[in-house]
């Protein structure tokens, strides 16, 4: 499946009837062989005539150009979405199955950068210095500021996917007690971050979190669903019916897909 | 455009007032239903709070203030109904539940919260975080309701 190629289709579909300010424009060839020949030997008389004369309006009038659009680069229709309108910032993405254990979670986030570091550290050394027991040892050396990646990240992150369960699990069901049992729960937004949530009619659920001024991203996490979760995993012969650990979910075919589609998004 | 029911949850996650104004928007649940509701959401709203994916600095900024603590929970959406959350600096919660079309709900819940201070916070035999039994809030809450779903 060609994702690269297939996103922009998708989001057209998609967003096409909300979305008005979205322009589509088709390049292709629309003129048949006769046209394109005549488009020629039109411009190439205009071009010429242009060359003769300074006139350039009067030479407009008289060959009496024709709005002709083609490529003959692009042979099929190519379609261009401007992005502006959908431009947005993914933070991470989760997926939780229906024993509640987070089986993938995936960050865009940058990592943090060294000043922000340096402060975590100064942070945490702050009370540790004030109990006598620390004083003996000297303070660590001012190299190991230049790891990239901090070991508690990881810890954090599997604590942020169980406190992100809670809280979808939660809103979930005080959804269905409110409005009914047929009530699905989409997103939630606080000042920083908005959550967005889809779940599977196999209880299969997926958590994506993204900037505040992002549109509703349903359709997204159920194009992941399908192009990318019943495609790589779900088909996979290899992949097992239950992910424990997460297993049989971070094949490669999945992990590049899943980037490439939030990628073409941002 | 529907406003369908407003819930005030006290610091402590107490649930102190609690009423419907549109009949068949929400499905209902009993009194005791709505104070587990009143709990969970109090826990949630904490943990949301905490979740910010973004790196978070507390440092003076230049013009020597500190930026806004992270704020929790502000709108849920679901497919039936809508609902906002506004925390006042106190720590009491109102909820406004509405259809999902209804737009300027920042502004009716900041008159509702008005009103909380004019008629209840005023009121002398009001006691602090105990449920809300003032005749004139409700009165005042439902005309000013009524005169915004008849819109």
């Amino acid at each position: 499946m060609d994702l690269a190629g297939c996103s922009p289709h998708v989001l057209r579909r998609q967003y096409l009837g909300r979305y008005p300010c979205i322009g589509i424009r088709i390049f292709g060839s629309i003129n048949n062989r006769e046209s394109q020949s005549q488009s020629d030997r039109i411009s190439r008389e205009a071009s010429r005539r242009q060359q003769q004369t300074s006139k350039p309006t009067a030479i407009a009038i008289n060959s009496k150009p024709q709005i002709i659009y083609h490529d003959p680069v692009i042979t099929r229709p190519t379609f261009f979405l401007s992005y502006q309108t959908l431009k947005m910032v993914i933070y991470s993405f989760y997926i939780f199955d229906r024993h509640t254990e987070c089986i993938y979670s995936r960050s865009w986030l940058p990592p943090p950068s060294q000043q922000q570091q340096q402060q975590q550290q100064q942070q945490q050394q702050l009370p540790s210095s004030s109990d006598p027991s620390s004083q003996s040892h000297p303070p660590p050396a001012p190299t190991s500021y230049n790891h990239p990646t901090a070991i508690p990240s990881t810890k954090s992150s599997s604590d942020n996917a169980k406190l992100i369960f809670g809280t979808v699990f939660s809103l979930r069901n005080m959804v269905r007690k409110l409005g009914g049992d047929d009530d699905a729960f989409i997103s939630f937004r606080t000042a920083q971050y908005k959550l967005h949530y889809y779940e599977t009619a196999s209880n299969l659920r997926l958590v994506m979190l993204t900037d505040i001024s992002t549109l509703s991203m349903r359709n997204v996490l159920h194009q992941i669903y399908i192009n990318l979760w019943v495609e790589y995993v779900v088909k996979n012969p290899l992949s097992p019916v239950e992910h424990k650990g997460g297993e049989g979910v971070r094949n490669e075919m999945f992990e590049m897909g899943l980037d490439q589609f939030v990628r073409g998004l941002m | 455009m529907t406003i369908f029911s407003l819930i005030i949850i006290n610091k402590a996650g107490g649930l102190i007032y609690n009423r419907s104004f549109h009949e068949g928007g929400l499905s209902k649940i009993s009194t005791n239903d709505y104070l587990v509701l009143a709990g969970t959401f109090h826990g949630v709203h904490a943990i949301t709070a905490r979740l910010n994916p973004l790196p978070t600095n507390n440092r003076l900024s230049s013009s020597g203030t500190r930026p806004d603590p992270p704020s929790g929970l502000e709108i849920l959406e679901s497919e039936n109904f809508r609902m906002q959350c506004f925390t006042t600096l106190t720590g009491i919660k109102f909820l406004l539940f509405s259809d999902t079309t209804q737009t300027n709900v920042d502004t009716i819940i900041r008159r509702v919260y008005e009103m909380y201070t004019d008629y209840v916070m005023k009121n002398p035999f009001y006691q602090l975080e105990m449920p809300v039994r003032c005749d004139l809030f409700e009165r005042k809450l439902l005309s000013y309701i009524r005169e915004m779903n008849s819109r």
